[in-house]
């Protein structure tokens, strides 16, 4: 019904919580419960990325490469349907690329955790939430994947609910995001109110006869505070670098690998596709918005003592990066948005698996603390270090490219502003160069050991670690042949003429 | 003058302003879970003020609103578990006493 990709997720996630049941009252061994279920969720997910891979190469086929799934078998302007693109495959494919690794890592995570089941069920409604909300076709759809992914996220931020500072955390990321939702939701009425339609093709074809009016302005204003606190623009990122340090390692890495980034596509897909910038022009707020983002997580990551903390702060900036290059509309600048959406899910999701590791061996979180174990545990040391390296934009590996391409981007719009842009995102890039070489690799790899790390005994958990490895294989070879990737990155960049294909491929049929 | 649409318009945006103004001022964690349901009410307001602006009465806003009064019951359900938490760990439902996490 929504697809082979959906509902291999969706069958998934109903059965992995019969079985972890059937398996935790068959069997009195609490490992089982947890290796099935883990499992389970991993062939889902591989699974998935099959029929991803298979609907990649249907596309192709296809004369206007978008396809169109109804959900309901009525005529298309109020239909709800799922529309799948390059754009929405690009980023599902990252989804899944990260979730994948992650759910092997969890096999292993979850083992002092009391409930298995539950986690890997949330993890599983999680990433369909985000398949789901990358490739609904109307505003509603959107809204309900959108608010399936935000209600698991709850949940795995609150995991580990006996402690006071995962509840906290929750109950601040849960109040805000969903006032911003329902922020999103109100103004996607107002739009209905317009237009009279939810459907994304029939919205955009309506806008595109009509003149700006304070309605539509507030609808836009509404939809980009809605889906900007998930997204993590500025004056509303207050809930992120509590909720990311506070949930499991494994989640962290989800949230900041993909959650937010799914923010940030859907301000993509919403700015180009619906709202047209030459007739609402809100290039020059997204700018100014960017610059604070970016500016203001590098330099609260600079005083954090809290590593994963500091992870968190950095991915602020990180999507001030994303919306810089979204702001600057130009083909190379979104074409660097979106190919930097693939490298900080692989780069912070690498970077929060390894230090989650790192922190499950030591038992802290502080940077000092931790000094030197990255020395004493190589295998995890080297990844975190690759991880680190294509964060900060690192020549050979793949961070690089997207953070060249957003300022080449911001050069190529010839305005003054996008120039003193890019100057203040190079300015920024070499902030993240310092408080990542001078404090997290120094700190956790170069300095001696701690009297903490001194103690530490453990082994490095196997799939843990290849799971780490994996990630950081990815990056070094999209970053020696970045084509990989910018093949359909080239297929997805929103410009005038897909915008067109994209309406006809869903109203024309009719 | 004013038809039933614009009179639930109205309302409906009043209904935005109290739950934003009760999100932003109110202490008690229930008060924020029932600030929370009144958003919720604000959106399903004007999608159902929206859909008789036509001739025809749109079935479409109906299904909307109907998953989402759903959708706003596992939001509400949500806040009030983590609630039930909250007072485990902090033993208060007031929010002033959340502030351990800071900077």
């Amino acid at each position: 019904m929504f697809t082979n990709i959906i509902d291999t997720l969706f069958i998934y996630a109903i059965s992995i919580p019969v079985a972890g049941y059937l398996c935790k009252k068959l069997f009195k061994k609490d490992d089982i419960e947890r290796i099935v279920t883990g499992l389970l969720t991993l062939i889902g997910i591989g699974l998935a990325f099959f029929y991803l891979y298979a609907m990649y190469r249907h596309l192709q086929g296809l004369p206007l490469m978008i396809h169109v799934e109804h959900l309901l078998e009525v005529s298309p302007p109020v239909a709800s349907c799922l529309e799948i693109d390059f754009l929405g495959l690009f980023v599902a494919g990252t989804a899944l690329t990260l979730s994948l690794f992650v759910a092997l890592y969890s096999i292993q995570y979850v083992k002092e955790y009391e409930n298995p089941t539950a986690y890997f069920t949330l993890l599983t409604l999680m990433v369909t939430g985000i398949i789901g909300a990358v490739f609904a076709g109307d505003l509603f759809t959107l809204f309900v994947f959108w608010e399936l992914m935000s209600l698991s996220a709850y949940f795995l931020v609150a995991f580990k609910k006996h402690t006071w500072e995962a509840i906290e955390a929750s109950f601040k990321y849960l109040v805000m995001c969903a006032a911003g939702n329902l922020t999103a939701l109100y103004g996607i009425s107002l739009l209905y109110g317009v237009t009279g339609t939810l459907n994304i093709a029939g919205v955009i074809y309506t806008l595109k006869n009509t003149a700006l009016t304070p309605v539509l302005l507030l609808a836009l204003i509404m939809i980009v505070i809605g889906f900007g606190v998930e997204g993590s623009i500025v004056p509303l990122h207050t809930w992120l670098p509590d909720a990311h340090p506070a949930a499991p390692s494994s989640i962290s890495a989800m949230l900041s690998g993909i959650v937010i980034e799914t923010g940030g596509y859907v301000l993509i897909r919403m700015l180009t596709y619906v709202f047209d910038p030459t007739i609402y022009h809100w290039q020059m707020i997204m700018l100014f918005l960017a610059i604070i983002t970016m500016t203001t997580g590098n330099i609260m990551a600079l005083r954090q003592e809290d590593v994963k903390r500091l992870l968190a702060y950095s991915s602020v900036a990180q999507m001030g990066y994303i919306y810089f290059g979204l702001s600057t509309l130009t083909g190379t600048g979104l074409a660097g948005s979106l190919f930097h959406i693939f490298n900080h899910a692989m780069g912070k999701g690498l970077a929060f698996l390894a230090v989650g590791i790192l922190i499950a061996l030591a038992g802290t979180r502080n940077i000092d603390e931790l000094s030197g174990i990255g020395r004493k545990y190589k295998f995890i040391g080297v990844p975190l270090t690759i991880a680190i390296l294509s964060l900060c934009g690192t020549p050979p590996l793949s961070g690089f490219w997207s953070e060249l391409f957003i300022i080449i981007g911001a050069v190529e719009a010839k305005t003054t502003p996008f120039i003193i842009g890019a100057l203040i995102m190079l300015f920024n890039v070499v902030l993240s160069i310092g408080y990542y070489m001078f404090v997290v690799f120094k700190k956790l790899i170069w300095n001696p050991y701690s009297p903490t790390v001194e103690k530490v005994t453990e082994r490095t958990p196997v799939l843990m670690t290849i799971s780490v490895w994996a990630l950081a294989l990815i990056i070094v070879i999209v970053g020696i042949y970045p084509k990989i990737v910018l093949d359909i990155v080239k297929l997805a960049v929103p410009t005038s003429e897909r915008i067109a294909e994209y309406i006809a491929a869903i109203l024309g049929s009719s | 003058m004013f038809e039933a649409t614009h009179l639930m318009l109205i309302a409906s945006s009043i209904l935005y302003a109290v739950s934003i103004c009760a999100l932003i001022t109110r202490r008690n964690i229930i008060q924020v879970a029932i600030a929370l349901e009144i958003l919720i009410d604000a959106a399903n307001m004007n999608f159902i003020a929206f859909s008789n602006m036509g001739l025809l009465i749109d079935p479409v806003a109906h299904a909307i609103v109907i998953t989402s009064i759903v959708i706003g019951g596992c939001v509400e359900t949500a806040i009030l578990a983590l609630a039930v938490y909250v007072y485990k760990h902090y033993r208060t439902l007031d929010v002033r006493e959340l502030h351990r996490l800071r900077w």
